[in-house]
């Protein structure tokens, strides 16, 4: 695990003094206070109208600010997480310091668990950073605030399965915008494999279903916690690391690159 | 400490290195010498397991590189041609990864770290951003990384490339200091560094082995026909006056002297006793051993009269 640990700390520190981490982080907080404000004016008008008796439909600030908010912020997790790890293995190949990492005696293993802590580290701040509206909210107004802690948690566990199929395709290629585009159309494609799910009859659709993991993170946005959801964020994550570590090992004792000298 | 057995590596139907077999001890370099393409970038990322040979066998201090890579990669210190670091690491920073890489024990960290900076001369630049460091520094950098953790075996490639001559002394005399107790591979372009520290040289050309001995030995095995060095006045004349005289001939000249390779019986005395008919001016007459400069040469195109030690 030291070795693990010192690939975490060189990646953090790298991560911190790069402009990268900082320039998602600002834009998802901007685009998660954007829907925030967004979300509270609409909750605001529609409280208005039910106290003049306009509407008599009942909902609540998790129903239609939390929830929502969370369901948004998969979509700009999507776009943004890939830039954070896009350069996590394709910077190295490229810039050849894949050379002394993999000559020290550290593991696979040790050099893709180094690197995915680091990122969740950083997606970690981001979704505590982003948990203060929900805090803001349950302290000014009515919230439940365990199910705002659930739904914050399926947004963690959904960002960090994004960030490790960003990792496992940044291993793949030493070209960063591939990295970046190859984790968006896996994201994608399971999107749309989850939303074709709901079309169809079981039993495929009920399987189809699974990857819809917008759908897991509106469970957890709605307090439920679902032990198929919680699974298929974590098995996504273990799916992703395990191509990771494998592709690294490929990649160290299949190269094919001609080398001068 | 460091043993390679038939390394053989392909890439598709190109051979980079065919059957290459040696073994270096502690307490001695060898330098890897070879022309652009020869395979010495090959052999070198083999043996710190930067790619899997495809045929053939490598011990790290009795560790097989391919069953037991990380026992075998943790007696390596390795230095690239092209020194990759960390640019938004400061120095010290990046130091302290390498010996946590390297399974330093956290309370020797700090000494370690300090040992290294001592040694490669990186007290000044120690809290500087690698990426603000001269060219120079971070191959200094570069180096106390593949010394941090004190491994047994160093594998050095270039490690003079693209430094100024200053830096390229500093270098070498750092290289020569480490060498005494460990087992060092050294590549190389710069033939004079390759007789300055090395204990042996091994040529390579086309992926096989060429020569392998000490630089003085190789100059030597290659200088069967003896040489002189004529310091005379004029030049011009003098050659002329040589020409003629079978068994000698006259390889080159400069502003003040001639070379001439004896090939016959004629010798010495003939050559003096011709310059002087001639009207010039001896001042001096040596025999002089060939350089390594002219062995790789000779080496490297394949002169059929050579008979290549081993």
């Amino acid at each position: 695990m030291t070795g693990a640990w010192a690939v975490t700390l060189r990646e953090l520190r790298a991560l911190v003094r790069s402009p990268v981490a900082w320039t998602v982080t600002a834009i998802f907080l901007f685009l998660h206070g954007l829907f925030f404000v967004q979300l509270m004016e609409r909750y605001s008008a529609n409280s208005l109208r039910i106290l003049s008796g306009t509407t008599a439909q009942d909902f609540t600030l998790v129903d239609r600010v939390v929830q929502p908010l969370l369901v948004g912020d998969t979509f700009v997790l999507m776009l943004l997480l890939p830039a954070l790890t896009m350069r996590q293995m394709a910077d190295e190949w490229k810039s050849g310091t894949s050379d002394l990492l993999l000559t020290y005696p550290l593991s696979e293993s040790q050099i893709v668990l180094g690197k995915y802590l680091a990122a969740t580290f950083v997606v970690t701040a981001m979704v505590l950073l982003a948990a203060l509206h929900s805090a803001a909210t349950a302290f000014f107004g009515q919230v439940e605030v365990p199910v705002a802690l659930l739904g914050h948690l399926g947004l963690w566990l959904y960002a960090i399965m994004v960030l490790a199929a960003g990792l496992a395709m940044s291993t793949l290629t030493e070209n960063q915008v591939i990295a970046f585009a190859s984790t968006f159309v896996i994201l994608l494609t399971l999107v749309v494999i989850g939303d074709w799910g709901v079309e169809v009859d079981p039993p495929w659709g009920t399987v189809l279903r699974l990857v819809n993991f917008t759908g897991h993170v509106g469970h957890f946005a709605h307090g439920e916690w679902r032990l198929s959801s919680t699974v298929f964020f974590v098995g996504a994550v273990v799916f992703f690391l395990h191509l990771a570590i494998g592709s690294l090992g490929r990649r160290r004792w299949r190269q094919t690159r001609r080398v001068a000298g | 400490m460091i043993e390679v057995r038939g390394l053989t590596h392909r890439y598709g139907p190109l051979t980079a290195v065919r059957d290459l077999s040696f073994t270096v001890r502690r307490g001695e370099v060898l330098g890897l010498l070879g022309p652009n393409g020869a395979g010495k970038s090959t052999a070198m990322r083999a043996i710190v397991g930067l790619l899997s040979p495809t045929e053939g066998t490598i011990r790290i201090g009795g560790h097989d590189l391919a069953d037991d890579s990380r026992a075998a990669r943790a007696l390596l210190g390795y230095l690239p041609e092209h020194v990759p670091l960390d640019r938004e690491l400061r120095v010290r920073e990046f130091l302290r990864f390498a010996a946590r890489a390297k399974g330093v024990r956290a309370a020797q960290l700090d000494d370690e770290i300090e040992r290294v900076i001592g040694i490669c001369g990186l007290e000044e630049v120690r809290d500087r951003l690698i990426g603000f460091c001269s060219r120079g520094y971070r191959q200094r950098t570069g180096l106390a990384q593949a010394l941090v953790g004190d491994p047994p075996a160093l594998v050095l490639d270039e490690p003079t490339v693209g430094l100024d001559p200053s830096q390229i002394v500093d270098i070498r005399e750092r290289v020569a200091t480490l060498a005494a107790d460990k087992a060092v591979i050294l590549s190389t372009h710069v033939l004079s560094e390759a007789s300055r520290l090395c204990d042996r040289v091994l040529i390579l050309h086309h992926g096989e082995r060429r020569a392998e001995d000490t630089p003085e030995r190789l100059g030597e095995a290659l200088s069967e026909r003896p040489l002189l060095r004529i310091v005379v006045d004029p030049v011009d004349r003098a050659r002329e006056a040589l020409a003629p005289i079978a068994g000698l001939d006259v390889e080159d000249s400069d502003a003040d002297s001639v070379r001439v390779r004896q090939s016959g019986d004629a010798g010495a005395a003939d050559a003096v006793r011709e310059l002087v008919a001639a009207g010039c001016s001896v001042h001096e007459v040596r025999p002089e051993r060939m350089g390594l400069e002219e062995v790789f040469l000779r080496l490297v195109r394949s002169d059929p009269g050579v008979e290549v030690p081993s």
